[in-house]
């Protein structure tokens, strides 16, 4: 029903108004007398709540402040002098907050001179003060501090100026920084020592806004727990003078610093303290008055193999009976600023916006997919150029990257028109989280625009084996264009130039240039004629290209034939391999007889590893169909699949047995193959002594056919399942799919039945469609984000946040398919450990959801200011349409949101992901 | 029966036999990690030591047992010289003992052919010290196409003896096509691999069986 249509809501044949037009001679009179008539009183009043019903809905859903987006005040008048401007939102009350002072982090982007002394800060009435510095990242952010003037929400912040600021500004008393650096020093023995270090350690590589003292790994560089050291400055805010017994608790040296004073000395190699342990044994006293009481906290790690990383400030009060963390409540907290926007006095200036949207793992190969935005006000979005810091370069305001290996990088970008570049040092790493089926796809899309031929070898032969690996249509392509690279290299190692042959030749067979893919047989197997073990598999793809590809059985045949008459003494498993595909040729073209031969003569080849299998009797083949088949019904649809590849391998006559040809259509059903899935099941039908699986084998095509969007033919097994099978059907209760694919075939959704597939992407931008009509307790606001200039801003800082829900309708989903969740967030000064989480289901109507799972959860790591994005697969209820429901739990800190995709995707992309992840036994 | 009658009979069962006899007689040979003549355990935890096979408490090593923690890795490289010249590999497989994997089924064996030299004083971040360092591309003999070849063979270890086949490796080195470098084992995923030590318990365990036949 389509509520913003009000025509849908009538009856087709009837207008609200069509009685008054049939009008009687009375009523006409009675009209003429200027009186309305009893009867046509109450037609009007019908009419009138017809059309008031017909609009109500278009009412509620025309433009309705339900979602409020901030927009940036007009600006005072430009400092001369500055070539930068940050437009500052302060996050909370700054009516009722106490703080006199605001911290921000500023993305100064290499812009800066080396002592950030060129930044000065402007109220709404033009005043200009100077700020304080509290920590600069020549490669990154710049944190500042000035004093807040009123009660006002908005300032200005001037950067990259060339005159001297109005004076200088020392740091006031509020807020808690940190400050990580690279650890240069050698000894960690005394403080002396480390000091020396310390000063050696020049370059920053992180600094951020934190609430508390609590740290959970090195906060720059997340995976590398050794060789950094953090710097935390704060100030006490002692309500009750006395004794407080102090510890910080961290890996290997940790030195606290009161009012000055050296309070506690930790050097050396020391493992934190964990347990229980005496009060009293651990910790210095100290006397503090009331008041205020500045501190400094400084953890160094060296190369201590326990060390994680972790360090927290830890407390007894004056009678306290026990250790408790130092909270944020207990120290002096200035206001948190909100960066929401970056304009540049002439020229262009977009600052670098980072974020580490997936990594893929497998075994040793490892893609890393970011995102780099460049963000401010840009006039020339093409001509901006990227350097990423690996060799490569890209052109454009967003763009993908994608990096083969964990590091820190300098990233450049520099704007068209010759203004100075904006600079950023990015760490990339193995974030946690779910990896997402969609990756796959847009990191061959990504390095297929990217300028992959400038690599050097290392980052082509990642880039290969990635592509061997990902099992993604649109990387042939990608993979033809490296593996003629490759092969064009004359010092290319034999077995890559094997495998550059064949995946060239596949590259070009499923691009539909079989006949090219086979023109490249004779070069390369002239190259390898004193290689013969490397010829096997490059002759098994031009048999796979004439059979799967051009459909010439016969060639096909004498290919395999001939891989077994050359190499029949070599003990390979690809000779093995050569004669099951003859099998499968005669299968296919319905000689079972033959290809029973085949197979049996594939049970002779590949060398002694097969032949003491052959030898096994039938409990050894019939054990691993069992566990193939529990695998599949525990779900692991990975593992059977492997299971049923090795019994395939290792026992090719099972192919003709019905339990593996089962087994073999569910795993690919399951596994998103369902064309192949249907051939397999056709099989099946046609074994005759397996009549007693025909049921399933139905219903395995009914299912196929819906997944494949073959709606009618889908319709027809079930009906067709129905008939012939009525108690296997009301057993599994397949009368609900009836129905919803008879509602699906007729009702509305029959006019677009594209309308299921299509994405859900919510940017938060005022202008934009979307589903999204009411959004309340969330503010969307201005902000240097990943996707446009608006995203959505929790600030639970100081305050805590418990449930922010939010939800749309989704008119048409795929009714009991999968979807992909992603969003992009980041994170500061969360150090609370109360686990921030976010809750997203979809739904039916009635609040229907399906029991394989239609909730997903995902917990916030702490970023500390870097963008991520996680994502997470869910699966919709048996509905035709339904709603999707966000609830955000628990936020301490500032948590921005942007970016929110809503996508279906098959059980193909995650088979092929966990494909990929999970890497495949190839002996 | 006659002379002549023999004689046929002779020249028939001979012509026969040659017609039955193999069209060169295939010959296997087994060369053991005692006549290996390069071997080494790297680990990035150790990434000076060249014996890096076990830590037994932080901070000390020992080759008692080799132990597959993901960053570490194995190199062996066996000798080929034994086999004659003019012959054509038809089969060959390195075995290697394998004491104890944890958790079961979980770990998985990655087997690369080494591309890069190595030699005196390999270790994690050199692959030789001697004459002079010489750094691997990437630390770990990671270096995809550098220093090991980029696709592994992989496959689940078992207990007592994991059969690896390397018959196109021994063919390549055997033609002389690329040089014989070795290979490394590795554990890319998690958990433990515990192999036999070539010091200890697994001396003459580790073995590379080559069946070869006349071209």
């Amino acid at each position: 029903m389509n509520r913003n249509n009000p025509a849908s809501l009538r009856p087709a044949s009837k207008s609200p108004l069509g009685d008054f037009r049939r009008r009687s001679p009375d009523r006409a009179r009675r009209v003429s007398d200027g009186q309305l008539s009893p009867s046509l009183t109450r037609r009007a009043l019908m009419a009138l709540c017809l059309i008031g019903i017909s609009f109500a809905p278009a009412a509620v859903h025309a433009q309705t402040p339900d979602i409020v987006y901030e927009k940036l005040p007009p600006a005072p008048k430009w400092v001369d002098g500055y070539r930068l401007r940050y437009a500052i939102r302060l996050v909370g009350d700054p009516v009722k907050d106490p703080a006199k002072t605001a911290l921000i982090r500023l993305p100064a982007a290499g812009w800066l001179k080396p002592d950030a002394s060129d930044v000065v800060v402007q109220n709404a009435a033009g005043q200009v003060f100077p700020v304080a510095v509290l920590s600069h990242q020549p490669a990154g952010d710049t944190i500042v501090q000035f004093k807040r003037t009123g009660s006002e929400r908005w300032y200005w912040i001037y950067a990259s100026g060339n005159k001297p600021p109005p004076g200088k500004a020392e740091p006031m008393p509020e807020g808690l920084t940190m400050e990580v650096r690279e650890w240069a020093g050698d000894d960690l023995k005394s403080w002396a020592a480390v000091r020396a270090g310390l000063q050696k350690s020049e370059n920053v590589i992180g600094n951020g806004i934190v609430q508390e003292v609590v740290q959970t790994c090195n906060p720059a560089r997340p995976d590398q727990p050794r060789k950094f050291a953090a710097s935390y400055r704060g100030y006490l805010n002692i309500k009750k003078p006395g004794i407080y017994r102090f510890f910080a608790n961290g890996d290997d040296a940790t030195f606290l610093f009161i009012d000055g004073f050296k309070v506690q000395d930790k050097p050396g190699v020391n493992n934190r303290v964990g347990g229980s342990v005496p009060l009293r044994s651990v910790g210095t006293d100290v006397n503090l008055t009331a008041g205020v009481h500045p501190f400094e906290v400084h953890n160094v790690v060296g190369t201590n193999p326990q060390s994680l990383g972790v360090m927290l400030l830890m407390w007894v009060k004056p009678g306290d009976k026990s250790w408790s963390p130092v909270r944020y409540t207990e120290m002096v907290q200035g206001m948190f600023g909100h960066v929401a926007s970056l304009e540049c006095a002439s020229g262009e200036a977009p600052a670098i916006l980072f974020g580490l949207e997936d990594s893929l793992i497998s075994g040793g190969m490892q893609v890393y997919l970011t995102r780099f935005e460049a963000v401010g006000v840009v006039k020339n979005p093409d001509k901006l150029e990227w350097d990423f810091g690996d060799g490569s370069k890209a052109k454009g305001r967003s763009v993908s990257h994608v990096y083969c290996k964990a590091g820190t990088y300098n990233v450049t970008l520099k704007p068209g028109d010759g203004s100075p570049p904006s600079r950023r040092a990015v760490h990339v790493w193995p974030a946690p989280g779910q990896s997402s089926p969609l990756s796959l796809e847009q990191a061959v899309k990504t390095l297929a625009g990217s300028d992959w031929k400038s690599q050097d070898v290392q980052r082509l032969s990642t880039m290969f084996e990635f592509l061997l690996a990902c099992e993604q249509p649109n990387r042939w392509p990608l993979l033809e264009g490296v593996a003629r690279h490759l092969l064009a290299q004359a010092d290319l190692e034999p077995k890559t130039r094997a495998l550059a042959y064949i995946s060239l030749m596949e590259a070009l067979a499923e691009q539909g240039k079989a006949q090219d893919g086979l023109k490249q047989l004779d070069p390369a197997l002239k190259f390898f004629a004193r290689l013969p073990t490397l010829q096997v598999g490059i002759k098994l793809m031009a048999g796979d290209i004439h059979g799967r590809f051009l459909k010439d059985l016969k060639q096909a045949a004498r290919i395999y034939q001939g891989i077994i008459d050359d190499h029949r003494r070599t003990e390979h498993p690809d000779v093995r391999v050569a004669a099951i595909r003859l099998g499968d040729l005669q299968t296919e073209a319905g000689n079972l007889t033959r290809a029973a031969e085949a197979y049996r003569l594939a049970n002779t080849l590949g060398g002694d590893k097969f032949q003491t299998t052959a030898g096994t009797d039938a409990v050894a083949r019939g054990a691993l169909l069992r566990i193939a088949e529990q695998k599949l019904r525990k779900g692991d649809i990975r593992q059977s699949r492997q299971l049923l590849d090795k019994i395939e391998l290792e026992y090719p006559e099972q192919k003709l047995e019905g339990l593996y040809r089962y087994l073999r259509a569910e795993s690919d059903r399951f596994s998103g193959r369902y064309e192949e899935a249907v051939r397999n099941y056709e099989v099946l039908l046609q074994l005759v002594q397996w009549a007693g699986f025909r049921d399933r084998a139905s219903h395995g095509i009914a299912d196929c056919f819906y997944r494949m969007g073959e709606l009618e033919k889908s319709l027809r097994w079930y009906n067709i399942l129905k008939k012939t099978h009525p108690a296997y059907f009301e057993k599994q209760k397949l009368d609900e799919y009836q129905k919803f694919l008879q509602a699906r075939l007729t009702g509305f959704y029959a006019k677009d039945k594209d309308a299921p597939l299509r994405p859900v992407a919510i940017n938060f931008e005022p202008d934009e469609k979307s589903p999204l009509k009411k959004l309340p307790n969330f503010s969307i606001v201005p902000g240097l984000s990943m996707n446009g200039p608006h995203q959505v801003l929790l600030d639970g800082f100081p305050a805590y946040r418990a449930y922010l829900d939010f939800d749309f309708p989704m008119p048409s989903i795929v009714g009991d398919g999968y979807y992909l969740l992603e969003i992009w967030y980041r994170e500061q000064l969360c150090s609370k450990p109360e686990n921030p989480h976010i809750h997203m289901w979809i739904m039916g109507p009635k609040n229907e959801s399906n029991p394989e799972g239609s909730q997903g959860t995902a917990y916030f790591d702490r970023t500390d200011g870097q963008w991520r994005k996680f994502s997470f697969r869910i699966k919709a209820p048996l509905t035709q349409e339904g709603k999707f429901v966000v609830s955000v739990r628990h936020i301490y800190g500032v948590m921005e949101f942007d970016g929110l995709r809503i996508t279906p995707i098959t059980a193909r992309q995650v088979d092929s992901l966990n494909a990929f992840i999970e890497g495949v036994e190839n002996q | 029966m006659s002379r002549r009658r023999l004689s046929s009979a002779i020249i028939v069962v001979a012509l026969a036999w040659l017609g039955l006899a193999p069209p060169g007689q295939a010959k296997t040979i087994l060369i053991t990690d005692e006549e290996s003549d390069q071997m080494a355990a790297i680990s990035g935890d150790a990434p000076r030591l060249s014996w890096a096979g076990m830590e037994s408490v932080p901070g000390v090593w020992n080759i008692f047992y080799l132990e597959l923690y993901p960053n570490r890795a194995l190199l062996i490289r066996f000798p080929l010289d034994k086999i004659p010249k003019r012959q054509r590999v038809t089969k060959a497989e390195v075995i290697v003992p394998v004491d104890y994997v944890y958790p079961a089924n979980e770990p998985r064996l990655y087997v690369r052919r080494l591309l890069a030299e190595w030699g005196p004083g390999v270790c994690h971040l050199y692959r030789m010290t001697s004459p002079k360092p010489v750094e691997w591309k990437v630390p770990g003999a990671k270096g995809s196409g550098s220093d090991r070849i980029a696709k592994p063979q992989v496959l689940k270890p078992v207990t007592g003896e994991t059969i690896i086949n390397v018959t196109e490796d021994v063919e390549l080195w055997y033609s002389g096509v690329v040089r014989n470098h070795g290979w490394m084992l590795s554990n890319e995923d998690s958990g433990l691999i515990r192999m036999g030590s070539w010091a200890f318990g697994g001396r003459g365990r580790w073995k590379l069986r080559i069946t070869y036949e006349p071209e």
